[in-house]
């Protein structure tokens, strides 16, 4: 065991997190308190209802957002005990997000969208090149590489984030309702390929109000009023 | 699937900074003041090298007298003086460049050798052996090697 790194037993481990939120006056508790662990390989999907905490615990995830309390352990690492350019690392190496409304930079070509997480790594230009059109070949959008976000459907929209998401190779993704914004059809195309990405080894931790997005996960954790009531 | 803590080590290590990920900036500031070094360095040094070696020569430019009766005899003779470098006389036959070690000698010194050895000669100027050398130089390229 190495400085840095702490004793786990599962790829993530979240122990006791808490969070509040200061608005104006009043504390607002978005989560109460978390224990729960997510193997390598496994599809989770955290459901529940608008504010009960799901997003929140997303961030905490991802290191983007400090727990008032607790620890989140990744890979053995304590997220929020490394310091702010390790964790900026630490989200470059392990995590991908996939938000819901996208995200994607409406001036940059659809390749130039999914070589922006590669601009920190310091992979040669040509490598990453390469692997942005592999991974645009996987979410089968190879032949749209040269479009503008807005010449694509909401479905191909999504691939394009899916496939931003994973080009840097990262072991977790993290998905805040990626089927929110599309029709059945496209959601359940989505769906099937975060299913194949994640029969290829990647650990993904969907958030989702659909409990039909949720079969397609091998474990769900229900989420309500700041704390995990089943996991 | 099980966790294994071995199959991100690489990652964790990169994280926690124990594997350096692309070429750090360090790494890229240092080859390129190398590189600057290296070219200001060939440039500098050898200027610096000659600067030192000629720093302490003068040289004095003389006008010979008309009676040029024996000059050959008194300019070998003073060849042989302690601290003349060269002595070097021009197309004419007039003129003549002494190189000399201004640590040891002068012009005076010279102008009463050449009086002593019976050919007065006329010291018209004395200016930095380096100095000589560069006008020579801006001459000979200004006249295209005539």
């Amino acid at each position: 065991m190495k400085t840095g790194e702490k004793q786990v037993h599962h790829l993530i481990e979240i122990r006791d997190v808490g969070k509040e939120y200061q608005v104006g006056a009043n504390t607002v508790c978005a989560i109460r308190s978390m224990n729960f662990h997510v193997d390598d390989g496994e599809f989770i999907s955290i459901m529940g209802q608008s504010g009960s905490g799901k997003s929140t615990l997303l961030a905490v995830l991802g290191g983007l957002n400090h727990p008032s309390r607790g620890q989140v352990l990744v890979d053995s690492l304590d997220v929020y005990g490394l310091s702010s350019e390790q964790r900026a690392d630490f989200r470059s190496e392990y995590i991908g997000i996939i938000f819901q409304s996208f995200q994607l930079i409406p001036y940059l070509t659809v390749l130039e969208n999914i070589k922006l997480p590669m601009a920190i790594t310091g992979i040669a230009a040509k490598e990453q090149d390469d692997m942005a059109r592999s991974v645009l070949d996987k979410v089968g959008l190879g032949l749209k590489a040269e479009r503008l976000p807005d010449q694509l459907s909401g479905g191909e929209q999504e691939r394009v984030a899916i496939a931003r998401a994973i080009v840097n190779r990262p072991p977790i993704l993290l998905a805040d309702e990626p089927t929110g914004s599309l029709d059945s059809e496209t959601a359940e195309g989505v769906m099937t390929l975060l299913r194949q990405l994640n029969e290829e080894g990647l650990t993904i931790i969907m958030v989702t109000h659909n409990p039909d997005a949720c079969r397609h996960g091998n474990r769900t954790i229900l989420v309500r009023d700041g704390f995990c009531l089943t996991h | 699937m099980s966790y294994d803590l071995e199959k991100y080590r690489e990652k964790r290590e990169r994280v926690l900074g124990v594997k350096k990920r692309g070429l750090g900036f360090g790494r890229v500031a240092g080859f390129i003041s190398l590189v600057i070094l290296l070219g200001l360095g060939m440039v500098v040094i050898p200027r610096s090298i000659a600067f030192l070696q000629t720093r302490q020569l003068e040289d004095a430019i003389y006008k010979l007298s008309e009676e040029r009766d024996g000059s050959e005899r008194v300019l070998a003779e003073l060849k042989k003086q302690e601290g003349v470098r060269e002595v070097m006389v021009d197309a004419h036959g007039s003129r003549v460049v002494v190189t000399f070690n201004k640590e040891i000698l002068d012009t005076a010194r010279i102008s009463a050798f050449f009086l002593k050895q019976g050919a007065p000669a006329v010291l018209l100027n004395e200016v930095s052996h380096s100095q000589r050398l560069h006008t020579m130089k801006k001459e000979a390229a200004a006249t295209g090697g005539q």
